[in-house]
């Protein structure tokens, strides 16, 4: 475990959360690697000041207000609005940045792609492997230096010092529910909060639209689940308000008990549990 | 419940590395609190400096042994605190606050909150190791009662 020396750990309130860093330099110095996690802070404060919607003089409420044109803002903001269309498009309207109450909301991509931009910072520095963690929104780079994949635990849903299961992500994982602040969680076609879903976890290459697509599986379920098996590189799990659980078939859980130094095909059979241990069980669990 | 031994030594000698315990008879205190200021607050706007721990690898323990070591004191990100952890043979039997330095209520919160999550995650576990924890987007205080911020603190 000598390993995890090397881990520089950083916690910063921004965005009216928590962003947790953990940081192996790699190659990279460690002074380098310090300065890049600075650099990332500041870079999610600057994001944070323009896209913050509680706040009305910001970039992004003076566009919402029609006080400032897109031509007058920051740059990432149409570009995120082109990401925001895209996921729309992709999630075939259950992610919808424009059917929310007060205007046109990034809330459920936003934070994905401004965590993603932190890990970015990171890498251009030269870090070998890093997690990032806005909130629960997660963006991986490389494999921690003890070996085998990054393990993510996937909150339980009604508790919080429980895990439903621990997932092997490659890339970016996020999950969305109401159990936290669940003020943009909701239904684009009726205008209400999901009832049917207790937790919607997604992994893929790109925070910004696994962010999104959890927002979708959150409030239309199974129907949102079928669309992600017809998304490359993108998979699902879903925790039904009554405690059923359903993975796509790609999901990869980490195989209890095994030593992460041999997980190296940590698929799951069809049937089988995830991880038990810490793991409270909920009713059932399905896998295609 | 059936144990998983390999699962639990793992997570013992990971938590150990990280909390640079080193077991060599019981009740061993290695550090002195340190009375510097934490480095940052939660309503700061600002980045905080990194903080970060070099913990030396545990020694080899005697099996079955009750021990018991206090952790260096760390620059968490809300304070200074240092951690005691309880070790039969290579399972971790207890974990508890054993110093703890903050600045203000908040603070203390973020650490009295996390670590009996930790200790619950620890005891009832035969853990997996993970190295994050994704759920639906806590709130900064949400972040005092979640997974995450109990790995935080102990740097795994």
């Amino acid at each position: 475990m000598t390993l995890t020396e090397d881990a520089i750990v950083h916690i910063e309130p921004v965005m009216g959360t928590v962003v947790s860093f953990r940081v192996f330099p790699g190659a990279c110095s460690d002074a380098d690697a310090r300065a890049a996690v600075q650099s990332a802070c500041l870079r999610l404060h600057e994001l944070d000041r323009f896209f913050s919607i509680w706040n009305a003089d910001s970039p992004m409420s003076l566009f919402r207000s029609g006080q400032l044109g897109l031509e007058e803002v920051p740059p990432e903001i149409p570009l995120v609005i082109e990401l925001c269309r895209q996921a729309r498009a992709l999630s075939k309207g259950w992610f919808d940045p424009w059917a929310m109450p007060g205007g046109m909301d990034p809330t459920g991509l936003v934070k994905g792609w401004a965590v993603e931009q932190a890990l970015a910072v990171l890498q251009a520095a030269g870090v070998e492997a890093a997690m990032v963690n806005g909130g629960g929104d997660i963006a991986l780079l490389g494999c921690p230096p003890e070996g085998g994949a990054w393990r993510i635990g996937i909150r339980h849903p009604w508790r919080a010092d429980a895990l439903a299961c621990v997932l092997e992500p490659n890339a970016a994982v996020a999950t969305s529910g109401c159990y936290e602040r669940g003020r943009h969680l909701l239904n684009p076609r009726s205008g209400r909060r999901p009832v049917s879903t207790a937790s919607a976890t997604i992994t893929g290459a790109s925070l910004s639209l696994v962010d999104a697509l959890a927002t979708a599986l959150a409030v239309a379920g199974d129907e949102v689940l079928e669309l992600v098996r017809s998304l490359d590189g993108y998979e699902a799990y879903l925790i039904r308000a009554d405690g059923s659980e359903h993975a796509t078939a790609g999901m990869v859980f980490a195989r209890h008990g095994q030593d992460h130094n041999t997980s190296l095909t940590p698929g799951r059979p069809p049937g089988e549990m995830p991880s038990p241990g810490t793991r409270v069980r909920l009713r059932s669990f399905t896998v295609d | 419940m059936k144990r998983a031994p390999a699962v639990l030594a793992s997570t013992a000698a990971g938590l150990a590395a990280v909390l640079a315990l080193h077991a060599n008879g019981p009740s061993v205190p290695l550090a002195a609190p340190t009375t510097s200021a934490p480095s940052s607050s939660p309503s700061s706007t600002q980045p905080s400096s990194p903080s970060s721990t070099r913990p030396s690898p545990p020694s080899s323990t005697r099996p079955g042994a009750l021990l018991s070591a206090v952790g260096t004191s760390e620059q968490y990100g809300y304070g200074v605190i240092s951690v005691k952890v309880t070790v039969k043979g290579r399972h971790i039997v207890d974990v508890t606050v054993a110093n703890l330095q903050t600045p203000d209520s908040y603070s203390q919160s973020v650490a009295q909150q996390a670590i009996p999550i930790l200790r619950n995650e620890v005891l009832t576990a035969q853990s997996a190791r993970v190295n994050g924890v994704s759920g639906a987007t806590y709130t900064s205080e949400g972040y005092l009662y979640s997974l995450q911020s109990a790995l935080d603190l102990l740097h795994v």
